[in-house]
This record gives structure tokens, sequence and C-alpha cells, in this order.
């Protein structure tokens, strides 16, 4: 699946600059990070509210090419410049998880 | 190859730079063109482990040796050390502070998301520090 393709039916923005489009291959939805760390697969997009750096380490590590911060989380200046050197998407969105799984996947 | 070495500090309590000791290995074995599947376990043990170090010790240091063989990773810390092993092995198991919970800590998965990616795995503590070396065989 490909970002552009379920932007808007997330009412997603996307607040990094430096890619334009991304390929994800299912979602992980997670905030405590040793769970992801344990459970999320390379490619997944990365669904969550937890919103610091260790957010974008994690992403970075397992090969998570998007992260959707929910619920209008806002990232800080600092993760957007670390996810754009990682080559990481970030979109947030006011959607709840719930509603971002739901929308993406509706026919 | 032959053989690569490195150390790093880790700092108690440094949230915001904790993954960059992983983030440095995993980068060194994609150079040296190490398989994906032993990248990724070799990251998630190091990341968990520097974790621990950031959220649990004085501070620490991490050391690593990559040769053609394996990947070893000893990470020693100044304590206060783990009062009772297999209870911190045990899933969901935190002793996490709040600081760290708002980061996004503290699930109690760490020690097992270690034992879980690692070949080797050894553990040992007392109150004057933290000893943890995993080993991970590339081949």
């Amino acid at each position: 699946m490909k970002v552009l393709e379920i932007l808007e039916k997330i009412k997603g923005t996307i607040v990094t600059t430096q890619i334009a489009d991304v390929e994800f291959d299912g979602i992980y939805a997670g905030d405590l990070l040793s769970h992801v760390m344990g459970h999320a697969k390379e490619k997944n997009m990365f669904l969550t509210i937890m919103s610091n750096m260790n957010t974008i380490a994690v992403a970075s590590l397992l090969d998570l090419p998007v992260i959707v911060l929910a619920e209008d989380v806002q990232p800080t200046k600092d993760m957007i410049q670390k996810a754009e050197e990682e080559g990481i998407m970030i979109i947030t969105t006011t959607k709840n998880v719930v509603e971002v799984i739901r929308h993406i996947y509706a026919e | 190859m032959g053989r690569i070495t490195g150390e790093f500090a880790i700092e108690a309590m440094d949230l915001e730079n904790a993954g960059n000791v992983s983030s440095f290995i995993k980068k060194t074995l994609i150079q040296e063109g190490i398989a994906k599947p032993i990248v990724k376990r070799v990251s998630i043990a190091i990341y968990e482990a520097e974790i621990n170090v950031v959220i649990h010790s004085y501070g620490g240091v991490c050391k690593y040796e990559i040769d053609d063989e394996k990947i070893f990773v000893r990470f020693q810390d100044t304590g206060p050390g783990i009062t009772d092993i297999e209870q911190a092995l045990q899933p969901g198991f935190s002793t996490a502070n709040n600081q760290a919970i708002y980061y996004g800590f503290g699930a109690g998965m760490g020690l097992m998301n270690i034992k879980n990616a690692s070949d080797e795995f050894h553990i040992s503590s007392s109150p004057k520090g933290t000893t943890l070396d995993i080993t991970i065989y590339s081949k």
C-alpha cells in the first residue's frame, strides 16, 4: 500500500518534507516501545500516540518506513529532522488509532 | 571483514539520546554486508539493553566486537543492580519510573526481547552493577 492512497482517508498531514510517497505493508499499532520492538514487522506502518525521539529510533531500527501520530499528537522539530535523516515519513492526524485503521482498510 | 571493535558511554536517564548505540551498530552491520534478519535481531537486542542501562542504571558502557562469525556486545553498568533476575525476566515485570514510562518504556518486555533475539545471553548482577553479554552469530 502507498501512503498517498490512504492519506485522504485518514485526513493525514505529512509533516516531513523529503519523501513524497512511501510504500508500507500492514500496520503495527502500539505505544509501549518494547512491544513494538518485539512484534512490529519490517515495512509496517507504525501507528502510535507516542511522540519522542525513541519513536524515531524504534522505527529506524525496525525499518518501519512511516510513523502515523494519531489524536493530533505533534512531533518536535528534532523528531522531524531525525526522521528525515533516517528516511522515515511522519504523518499526523486528528483521528484516533482505531479510526485510522478502519479508514485505511475501509472498502 | 576482520575484526571491528568499539565502545560507547551510556548516560543514565538520557532518554533523548537512547538509541544512538544501536543505531550506530546497525549501520555498521549493514555496511559490512551482514544479512538483514541478523541485523534486525542485533538491533532489537542492543536497543533494549541500551534502554535498560539508560532507565535503570547509574550509567555504564557498551563494548562491541564484530568479526566474521558473530556480533558480541557487553553492557556493563555501575549499579544499583537487579534484585531478582528471574523476576526481571518475566514478561510484564517492570520497575521503570514515571519518566521512563512517559517515554514509552516500562512494558516489562526488554530482557525477554533481548533473550529472544540473542543466540547467547548472560546476565550477572550485584548492587555494584549489572553485566549483560549478548552474542548473535552471523553465519
